[in-house]
């Protein structure tokens, strides 16, 4: 059985979407003032067995507009997880800002985006109507 | 005896306070605030990257204190057990064109050397310095797992301050002291950067 992880947001918690069958995450929303350990805790523990196991690919939506100083340390730690498994394969982060005035997001994302070496890192700017 | 609301205003705008919270942190309250924070922003006409980076200096120093104050309290929400939370005040002010968020808890005085020194660390680098710290830091973070990454919280309150993060260490007997810090955000952040 593919593993699925499907959690709604709230006003401080994100969403989550782990989708194994379409090898697909993706995060929405806000972190901030959450016990963030506990609650990355899962998702890393399937990422790891994800990225030990014989994958081909994977895809990570980041949609988050605000985060915390500790999220954006787990987020860090995840997308270094990945990374270093991506070499040979196909692994993409799409790091998703909703405004482009948002240099707060955009500089972050600049800068996970250097320090990775494997993945496939594209910041893209996507302002809603 | 009815109270004089005239005084408390009066004082609140002599001292340029918008917001004032003094007691338990513990995270529901604490996330009251947060929202009543962020609706006062969003009622001021402010850049994404002011209102943001406003917000984000109160959320890390708000998670600062409720993570180091030495003062505890328990505290009990309906349908859950007691438990000890930090207390601490925290005040959001504005004046003219400058946003700060002043923030005072209890501490160890064996931890007053350590704290100082980050701060006035900070203080020594410019924006760019920063972010390369910042980034230094995350790297080093990466290798300890159980860290709360708290030394990430006061890099992100110097990337987003406008001005030095000042700080007051006022003694009350030979195990404790208050602290104090405040960090201000000009809200013509974005011209500045």
């Amino acid at each position: 059985m593919a593993f699925r992880l499907e959690r709604e947001k709230t006003r401080t918690a994100p969403y989550i979407l782990i989708d194994e069958e379409n090898r697909y995450i993706r995060f929405e929303g806000e972190s901030y003032l959450e016990d963030i350990i506990s609650f990355f805790m899962e998702i890393n523990d399937w990422l790891r067995k994800y990225l030990s196991s014989d994958f081909q690919e994977l895809t990570f939506d980041f949609a988050l507009r605000y985060f915390n100083s500790s999220t954006t340390k787990q987020v860090y730690n995840m997308l270094r997880l990945m990374d270093a498994r991506a070499a040979g394969k196909k692994v993409v982060v799409n790091w998703i800002v909703f405004d482009e005035k948002d240099d707060m997001l955009i500089e972050c994302g600049e800068d996970f985006q250097e320090e990775m070496e494997n993945l496939e890192f594209n910041i893209i700017i996507q302002v809603n109507e | 005896m009815i109270l004089d609301m005239n005084e408390y205003t009066g004082m609140m705008s002599k001292l340029n306070i918008n917001i004032i919270y003094s007691g338990p942190m513990w995270d529901d309250g604490i996330k009251g605030i947060a929202e009543m924070v962020k609706a006062h922003l969003a009622h001021d006409d402010l850049s994404v990257t002011a209102s943001k980076s406003i917000f984000s200096v109160f959320v890390e120093q708000v998670t600062n204190m409720m993570m180091y104050s030495a003062e505890k309290e328990k505290f009990e929400q309906p349908g859950s057990k007691p438990v000890d939370v930090s207390i601490g005040m925290l005040v959001l002010g504005h004046k003219e064109n400058t946003f700060f968020v002043q923030t005072r808890n209890v501490i160890k005085n064996e931890n007053i050397n350590i704290i100082k020194g980050r701060i006035d660390h900070l203080n020594t680098l410019d924006k760019k310095g920063l972010r390369q710290y910042h980034r230094e830091r995350m790297r080093d973070e990466n290798d300890n797992p159980e860290s709360k990454g708290a030394g990430l919280g006061l890099i992100e309150i110097a990337r987003r301050a406008t001005a030095p993060i000042e700080y007051t260490f006022q003694t009350i007997n030979e195990k404790l002291s208050y602290f104090t810090m405040y960090a201000e955000i000009s809200q013509t952040i974005q011209e500045a950067n």
